[in-house]
């Protein structure tokens, strides 16, 4: 099980690996939302990731010692293969 | 003995004449629109093609200016040269804004938004100098392909 850290306007991610999904809390109203989300793999052009709530990741291991890691190993980066230019990456850190 | 009327006798060829003249000039003014319309689409075509190149000339000034930014021995991007990088990487996001889409296709744009993200986990820490290379790489390939295609 892998989770964010939480801070102000940032979502918390728990994914499990069995069953694959993922449980998204997102601040809503003053409260915290959650849902579950099923997670797919995927592999395109070459490169491939993980899936849910309609967006594609690609996955990468990031080493300790990257500011956004903080110090947290193993740690990982979930980034979201844009859908043309005005569309922005969304990045999701995980840590232990 | 009964005369018979004269036959009633007309001369085709006093209308065949003008016909041809009108079909000939109206071939003629076909062929001179067609041979205009090509000329017109191969010197767009022709002048699409060097902006296009002048676009992707810009793009690899900016993304070499990039990569010879110095990186640490780690391959890191060094932490007192982060200004430089973020200045080319001004430069770069003029292009990617600016410039690349009056020119570019799906290929490029693709290879465009790839190198963007790659600038900023470079920039960040989070990927290494390898990395950011191998996407210039892709980004150079995809404007060298774009315009062998043209």
């Amino acid at each position: 099980m892998l989770r964010t850290a939480r801070k102000p306007g940032d979502a918390s991610y728990v994914f499990k690996a069995e069953p694959a999904q993922v449980v998204v809390k997102e601040c809503a109203g003053g409260a915290w939302k959650a849902r579950t989300e099923a997670v797919t793999t995927w592999s395109a052009g070459g490169k491939s990731g993980i899936a849910f709530g309609g967006a594609r990741y690609e996955v990468k291991s990031l080493p300790a010692s990257a500011p956004a890691c903080k110090g947290n190993s193993p740690c990982m980066r979930l980034a979201t293969v844009p859908d043309g230019k005005t569309d922005a990456t969304r990045t999701i850190y995980l840590a232990h | 003995m009964e005369e018979t009327p004269p036959k009633k006798t007309t001369d085709y060829s006093k209308a065949v004449a003008p016909l041809l003249t009108v079909l000939g000039i109206s071939v003629g003014a076909w062929q001179f629109t067609s041979q205009m319309s090509h000329e017109s689409k191969m010197e767009f075509s022709r002048s699409m093609y060097t902006k296009k190149l002048q676009a992707y000339e810009q793009v690899g000034k900016a993304v070499g200016d990039l990569l010879v930014v110095p990186h640490d021995e780690q391959l890191w991007i060094s932490a007192g040269d982060t200004l430089a990088f973020d200045s080319c990487l001004e430069r770069f996001r003029t292009c990617y804004w600016g410039v690349l889409p009056l020119v570019e296709d799906s290929a490029v744009e693709t290879a465009m938004i790839q190198f963007k993200d790659m600038a900023r986990f470079y920039r960040r820490g989070e990927n290494d100098y390898h990395d950011l290379a191998r996407e210039g790489m892709s980004l150079m390939n995809a404007c060298n392909k774009s315009l062998e295609n043209h």
